[in-house]
């Protein structure tokens, strides 16, 4: 337990604050106001004891789940390619080879097509944000009466494999309905796409459904239009949830490959996880290749670990999805 | 270009609200309108367009290069007599069911205990929250190794200090699938955890001292008052899940494309082998939609069983 | 109740509306008429594709060149690179756009398929117009033709399965390393050798996923003298041979333990355990050498290749490899732009001493495999004058690969729909391994059907 700790202690109080506000006054306050445990609990010896044995356990479990696979993938990066395959427990001793890094960092062009995904996740992300939360919008509170016909629409395709519309939606970018311009080799190809999400879409509906309808009406009576409704009242209650359909949204384009690697055929703009996909056609040693993988799993988990604390605050922070 | 759309809808309400444009403009129908021009428009190109355009593959013979033959209902019944058809759909279902009962508890038992921790909270955030963070090719190459048969293997390495195993892990037809879950559930559990800490985050701590003050215990209070609480979460996470695992197929595609003995073969892997093995788009797209027609059906038998549950 | 169906009405009337607007905007697919009148001094732009990419510099640098060169020999063409390369999972998606390049490289085994779905263009009147269709190896023609004899691919980097085995372990077992098994009964005794007196090492093993299975059950069976399908094309017709190769793997798998305990083996899979010496003896092309050596680190002194052993006398084996596929939506000038395009790419070399001198100095640079066997994609004698031309830069152990190069075994094509009948092989070469009580008879009845339908849908 300790010996993770000393490094990265940061205050548990700073981590929970609702007010995300720098450089306020820290003063001790309890972290969190209270969980299914009271303080009087905490204090039984029972409690205290299965809570400690728990919290051990659970430690070793995550810490071999989230750590061990980047470890063995960091050790497995500065090996040789014959001591990877032969003996892959045994590479913690071989002696490491620094060069598959810088091969592989030059080889894959990891750099660019890191700078790549956050471009796709980025724009993805603001497509799907944008066109959920209008169309939610539009159904839970604008309610016009033809919503109902929009919203079986947009249902009916959450239950379509993307494999039905590959080819008809590559067919799409390359020759854009009406607009007759090509999508292909553009980011656009990725992003609009990703605003098609009827998940997200119900989503956001049930939760606008949750907004007590006082709040809008208030608003209504002091003048506000059906916009500024939108944007002052239903956007701001809505931060946990918008926070959770960014964190799919990025976690989703983080993830896919074949709809980037259609329509982003160029290799400058592709992002990681396709480069990642080509690597095995391509002429790298095995171990190269390897170091690769690590580079493209270490660069975010480092920038994961520097702003964890802003993300989780992100999703976990200012309320909850009730009910 | 929004003026172009804007004659595409305005039509429809225009029909209904004949007599005057002004009422239908101060009642916010102009407003509802444009706030559904983003949303029709993406679907529109993205998703009921395509959609569309693949369902009519569904009834055609194509080489996708010369015009396309009418076949009617035969790629239908060509993909029903399908002899592995049956096997495919219990794997599916299959993996569903392990993944409800094994992997779906595993985010809300994770959360629901970082929840109570007072320090370190976010230690066990981060290393839960990895895994996501590894890109499912890199991930499933990584975990290739670790599935190894041979007792060298990572996970059989592991086992021998404790003098278990070697376990064939997915060279069983037993634990094929149940690897896949194992693997899924680790590069899942972690991001569905935070999304489950935003809920129970939520929950009012009044709930819980109420439930003290009536004598409920710690358990008791986790079952009757954050689980309910969390109810509506946890609705839109399991129908999330079983869209999702009725079109697993990455990682039996890269696992163990389908074996052993057509084990890990599911539907989505039946559909990609039709599209991309044998070039038979009709055939997958046939199959495509009789998926996701079953996926409609189970999905309002969810709604009504979900509502049932529902206190609204 | 009453409201809901009206609610489904409309969404039902809706999605019709959409698919009447779709309908009509979907592109109209533009057959190419006039095929085969093709002006060979006309103005075109072709796109090939398999450019290298940026991380190997060398071999970028060299095809980039050709280019140039190619456009100063044909001042009408112009060539735009791209490096597109033939992927399963994009291909129907881009065949369908017309996005793909005007010629690209693919496996072989997706020839007779692509031939038969229509979805190559008819090549022989250009290959005839430059004169390239007389210089092709005939034996390798007969997996890139159709029932009438026309030619729609052009094949030139082949190989015939044989089997590659790891000399170290030979030696450490005991056996010779230059003499690779020649029969089958041979290599299933030499397994059991391995397995005895090298520890953790499986002294054979099988390819068994993503279609592999098939195709190496194919290719055991062609080896024992049987055969997949009928010669029409049109039912499977697998018999006593099929079954005794299965049984040789399940004796192998359940008497000797002689397969180690990895079944489940796709192509980079195996020949990764391979090069990494946890394989004795595989079925493989002599092309894995560079593989094995290159990506995955195996010492060339370990590697050695013989021919695919027989059994039931001398009967043959399959081929696989490499060909040049053209774009069917491509014009007839672009098409004879693309296949002269091929012919200088992969053929001047076979012509031209300098230039087969160059191009092997710079994949000796590179680091890539020189002078491994292969099936000549051109005529015996053409062949051996371009060997002579390199043999200064040969790279590989050729004594190595003697027992594969000594060998004239016959090439048998692949059966029908080849990818189809493969994959309803695979489970049953996987049930084999992993199931002592496997049924191998009825095993076989199961795929012969799954076979029939695939070939009755196909027609």
């Amino acid at each position: 337990m300790s010996a993770a700790g000393p490094s990265i202690v940061i205050a548990p109080a700073e981590l929970s604050a609702i007010e995300p506000v720098v450089g306020r006054r820290r003063r001790p306050r309890e972290a969190k106001e209270r969980g299914a445990i009271s303080a009087a609990d905490r204090k039984r010896p029972i409690v205290m004891v299965s809570m400690w044995i728990i919290q051990v356990a659970m430690f070793v479990g995550l810490l071999v789940a989230g750590l061990g696979p980047i470890a063995w993938s960091a050790r497995a990066s500065v090996s040789s390619s014959q001591d990877i395959i032969s003996d892959p427990m045994g590479i913690w001793t071989a002696p490491p080879r620094w060069g598959n890094i810088e091969q592989a960092w030059n080889g894959a062009l990891i750099g660019s097509s890191l700078g790549n995904t956050v471009i796709v996740a980025l724009g993805s992300t603001v497509t799907t944000l944008f066109v959920s939360a209008t169309a939610a919008y539009l159904l839970s509170v604008l309610r016009p009466r033809w919503s109902a016909l929009l919203s079986g629409a947009i249902l009916a395709t959450l239950f379509l494999p993307g494999v039905i519309s590959l080819v008809p939606l590559y067919l799409t970018i390359l020759h854009m309905p009406v607009l007759n311009v090509s999508l292909l080799n553009t980011f656009w190809g990725v992003w609009l796409p990703a605003g098609a999400s009827a998940f997200n879409v119900i989503v956001l509906k049930r939760f606008f459904d949750s907004i007590p309808r006082e709040l809008i009406e208030a608003a209504r009576i002091d003048g506000a239009s059906a916009m500024r409704v939108f944007t002052t009242v239903v956007i701001p209650l809505s931060r946990p949830i918008l926070g959770v359909v960014t964190l799919l949204t990025i976690i989703a384009s983080w993830k896919d490959y074949l709809w980037p690697m259609l329509v982003l055929a160029a290799p400058s703009l592709q992002p990681v996880s396709v480069t990642l996909a080509n690597l095995p056609n391509g002429s790298m040693p095995f171990a190269v290749q390897m170091a690769a993988v690590f580079l493209t799993i270490i660069i975010p988990v480092a920038l994961f670990v520097v702003f964890q604390r802003q993300f989780l605050r992100g999703v976990s922070s200012a309320g909850g999805l009730k009910g | 270009m929004s003026r172009t759309i804007d004659l595409d809808v305005a039509p429809v309400r225009a029909r209904r609200r004949r007599r005057s444009i002004v009422d239908w403009y101060r009642s916010g129908g102009l407003t509802a309108v444009l706030f559904a021009v983003p949303v029709v428009l993406i679907f529109l190109y993205f998703s009921w367009g395509p959609v569309v355009r693949g369902v009519l593959m569904s009834v055609e013979k194509t080489n996708l290069i010369g015009p396309a033959l009418w076949v009617g209902l035969n790629n239908f019944t060509y993909v029903l007599t399908d002899p592995g058809l049956p096997q495919a759909a219990l794997n599916t279902a299959y993996y569903a069911l392990l993944g409800l009962v094994f992997g779906f508890p595993v985010p809300i038992l994770i959360a629901v205990f970082v929840n109570e921790l007072r320090r370190y909270g976010w230690m066990y955030n981060l290393l839960a929250y990895l895994p996501a963070v590894v890109p499912p090719v890199a991930g499933i190459l990584l975990w290739k190794f670790f599935y190894d048969p041979s007792s060298g293997g990572i996970f059989n390495g592991i086992l021998g200090w404790f003098g278990l195993g070697p376990l064939p892990w997915l060279n069983s037809e037993a634990m094929a699938m149940p690897s896949l879950v194992l693997y899924t559930t680790w590069a899942g559990a972690g991001a569905t955890a935070i999304i489950y800490l935003a809920a129970i985050g939520g929950i009012s701590p009044e709930l819980y001292e109420a439930a003290e003050i009536d004598g409920a215990g710690i358990w008791s209070r986790l079952w009757h008052v954050t689980i309910p609480q969390l109810r509506n979460v946890i609705f839109i996470m399991m129908l999330l899940q079983l869209i999702g695992t009725f079109q697993l197929f990455t990682e039996p595609f890269l696992f163990t494309g389908g074996g052993p003995n057509n084990a890990t073969q599911t539907i989505m892997l039946k559909i990609y082998n039709y599209a991309f093995v044998n070039g038979d788009y009709g055939a997958a797209t046939a199959l495509s939609v009789l998926l996701a027609l079953f996926l409609c059906v189970l999905s309002v038998v969810y709604h009504f069983i979900t509502k049932r549950w529902s206190p609204s | 109740m009453k409201k809901r169906a009206a609610k489904i009405a409309v969404l039902i009337a809706s999605i019709s509306t959409l698919a009447v607007l779709t309908a009509c905007s979907g592109p109209g697919s533009a057959g190419n008429a006039g095929q085969g009148k093709a002006d060979p001094n006309a103005k075109v732009t072709i796109t090939v594709g398999d450019e290298p990419t940026a991380d190997k510099k060398a071999d970028r640098a060299t095809f980039l060149q050709h280019v140039q060169e190619f456009e100063k020999a044909y001042p009408n063409i112009t060539v735009k690179p791209s490096t597109e390369y033939w992927q399963a999972q994009t291909f129907q998606a881009k065949l369908a756009g017309g996005t793909l390049p005007d010629t690209m490289n693919v496996s072989l085994t997706y020839s007779r398929q692509l031939i038969d779905n229509g979805q190559l263009p008819n090549m022989t009147p250009y290959l005839k117009q430059i004169g390239l269709l007389d210089d092709l190896n005939p034996l390798a023609l007969k997996n890139v033709q159709d029932s009438k004899g026309d030619v729609y691919t052009i094949p030139y980097g082949l190989f015939s399965v044989g089997i590659a085995y790891n000399r170290k372990i030979f030696q450490e077992a005991g056996l010779d390393p230059d003499k690779p098994p020649a029969t089958w009964d041979e290599v299933r005794e030499y397994a059991k050798t391995i397995h005895d007196k090298v520890p953790d090492v499986a002294g054979y093993a099988q390819l068994t996923t993503n279609n592999t299975g098939g195709w190496m059950l194919t290719t055991m069976t062609y080896s024992l003298g049987g055969s997949i399908t009928d010669k029409s094309g049109k039912k499977a017709s697998m018999g006593r041979q099929t079954r005794q190769a299965l049984q040789l793997l399940h004796d192998m798998r359940w008497n000797d333990d002689s397969m180690g305990s990895q079944f489940l083996y796709n192509q980079d899979d195996i020949r990764k355990a391979f090069a990494a010496g946890q394989i004795g003896m595989v079925l493989q092309a002599p092309d894995v050498y560079d593989q094995a050596t290159h990506l995955y680190g195996m010492n060339p002194d370990d590697f050695g290749e013989g021919a695919l052993p027989q059994g039931n006398g001398q009967h043959g084996t399959l081929t696989g490899g490499t060909i040049a596929m053209f774009n069917a939506k491509a014009t007839p000038n672009q098409l004879l732009a693309a296949a002269k395009w091929v012919k200088y790419m992969n053929f001047q070399q076979y012509f031209d001493k300098d230039l087969a001198v160059e191009n092997a100095k710079s994949s000796v640079a590179s680091n890539t495999a020189v002078g491994t066997p292969s099936l000549p994609p051109v005529k015996d004698s053409v062949y051996q004058r371009y060997l002579g031309w390199i043999k200064d830069e040969i790279n590989v152990p050729l004594d190595h690969f003697a027992g594969y190069t000594s060998s004239k075994l016959p090439l048998i094509p692949e059966p029908a729909d080849a990818q189809g009948t493969y994959a309803a092989l695979d489970p049953v070469v996987q049930k084999v391994l992993t199931d002592r009580n496997a049924d191998i008879t009825q095993l076989l009845d199961q795929a012969s059907s799954t076979i029939d339908r695939n070939l009755a849908q196909q027609r």
